[in-house]
């Protein structure tokens, strides 16, 4: 008799129905190490310092978990997550006492993981440049192009619609190709 | 060559994941210890947000509705009136907690209470005007009463409970602006019932009640105030705009309230006695927050 085979693994949604059903803390496990990293490295692409976007993924979770009875059960986990987590991000940046555009001075506090030699510099100048977009055009541009998110779940995220979002995408890479030299 | 002006830079990114299984571990743990360490209030502050916004309003809708009832209770024409400013009240709040607390991303999907709040100013206006044209005698006290409490009692609640959900919004929506519409609305609203022509409002009363009724908004408006905060789920220790909309929210809860119960319409008395607690409230509450946000922003910088 051949094996059976492997059981699929259960979605996110399924997983935070248990959570928010049956408080399954393992299906919450689950999800954090499915998401944890996506979202550091959001919060790293907006010019946080490695140790304050730890907190803020910790924040983020922690957040998941008090506002799991908000969760439409009917509704996708993964906008609902960046949502938040974009908030937390902006709640950060209203408490340290200054717009997310000036984000350029948290990477005196940057520590690479990799050697400077390797990819560094142009890490660098590309954050640099990140830094010069406005808040609204830089969430759109790192969930879109980092992130790998499609529009219309950008705009569950940002609190706008698709075409919104389109423009901020369109007038950010213009922004940033032109800082980076970079022609379309 | 890259023709699609949404289509990402052709860069090289060191997009490696970077969080060891140990790091993710240290981390899911420090979340897991902060959710085993809630105590009561926090385990409110994960009700859901319909629930946690009945919390708020409620106490001052009922307490509204109570000193109306005592007030009014012996005279049957009354008890008529108090159904009045209960319909529209219950189905006002029930319209805002169906169109606020569901899971909507698009500001301009929140922002419909508003913009109904916006729409029922000129509702106001044109009914009143209609009111004093169709008279063919000046109307009396209670049929201006009759026309103003419903509508007031609605046109606040609405607003009240659009204020409560987005001080109380679930940390997937972006906060709005409320705070200012709320400040706004009981002055505006007490303009507006002051200005009135003479024939509609005639009673006045000694200067002494404005302080009487300034005392009972400013009490309600604190208690709805402090049950908005103690209810938010975001830190709002760290956000004096949004302490200000719960003041504000407080205010435009004690004017409801007062001005259910209190038969005095002149323009002094409806701007000192029933509006001004919800700017007072939002001061010294914005004060003290600023304050201490200063403080702590002090004790952070390093040295």
């Amino acid at each position: 008799m051949p094996p059976a085979p492997p059981a699929a693994d259960p979605s996110d949604e399924q997983l935070f129905r248990r959570y928010v059903q049956s408080e399954d803390r393992l299906a919450f496990g689950v999800l954090f190490r499915r998401y944890a990293d996506r979202v550091l490295h959001v919060f790293r692409r907006s010019g946080l310092a490695e140790s304050i976007a730890e907190e803020l993924v910790q924040q983020t979770f922690l957040h998941v978990h008090r506002a799991r009875n908000d969760f439409r059960l009917d509704g996708r986990f993964r906008p609902w997550l960046f949502a938040i987590a974009m908030n937390v991000r902006r709640e950060h940046f209203r408490w340290r006492g200054r717009r997310p555009e000036d984000a350029v001075e948290d990477m005196t506090g940057f520590e690479p993981s990799v050697p400077p030699s390797v990819s560094t510099a142009p890490e660098r100048l590309l954050r640099r440049a990140l830094d010069e977009l406005s808040d609204d055009q830089r969430e759109v541009i790192v969930l879109h192009w980092f992130e790998d998110l499609p529009f219309d779940e950008i705009g569950q995220i940002v609190g706008a619609s698709t075409s919104a979002v389109k423009v901020r995408a369109h007038r950010g890479y213009e922004r940033l190709r032109k800082s980076l030299g970079v022609s379309a | 060559m890259n023709d699609d002006p949404l289509k990402p830079l052709d860069l090289p990114l060191d997009d490696s994941p970077r969080l060891s299984p140990d790091a993710l571990d240290r981390l899911l743990g420090g979340v897991e210890a902060q959710v085993a360490r809630r105590g009561p209030l926090d385990r409110l502050r994960e009700r859901s947000t319909p629930s946690r916004v009945l919390l708020v309003v409620l106490p001052a809708l009922l307490l509204g509705l109570w000193l109306v009832r005592t007030s009014h209770a012996a005279d049957p024409a009354e008890s008529a009136l108090i159904r009045r400013i209960c319909t529209p009240t219950v189905l006002s709040c029930l319209l805002l907690l169906a169109l606020w607390t569901r899971d909507r991303a698009m500001w301009t999907q929140r922002s419909l209470p508003s913009m109904l709040f916006n729409l029922m100013i000129p509702f106001v206006l044109l009914t009143n005007a209609w009111f004093i044209l169709s008279a063919e005698t000046p109307p009396s006290m209670g049929e201006a009463w009759q026309l103003r409490t419903p509508i007031g009692a609605a046109l606040l609640t609405l607003l009240g409970a659009a204020a409560a959900a987005d001080l109380l919004r679930p940390m997937h929506l972006r906060p709005g602006r409320l705070g200012p519409a709320l400040l706004a609305a009981p002055l505006g609203l007490g303009l507006l019932i002051g200005l009135q022509p003479d024939e509609l409002w005639h009673i006045d009363a000694p200067a002494a009640l404005h302080g009487h009724c300034l005392e009972v908004a400013t009490l309600v408006g604190a208690l709805t105030t402090g049950l908005a905060l103690l209810l938010a789920r975001e830190d709002v220790r760290r956000a004096p705009e949004r302490v200000i909309a719960a003041g504000a929210l407080g205010g435009a809860a004690g004017f409801f309230v007062v001005h259910l119960t209190c038969p005095v319409n002149t323009l002094s008395h409806v701007l000192i006695g029933h509006a001004s607690s919800g700017p007072l409230i939002a001061a010294a509450l914005g004060l003290l927050a600023w304050g201490s946000l200063a403080f702590e922003r002090r004790g952070a910088r390093p040295a």
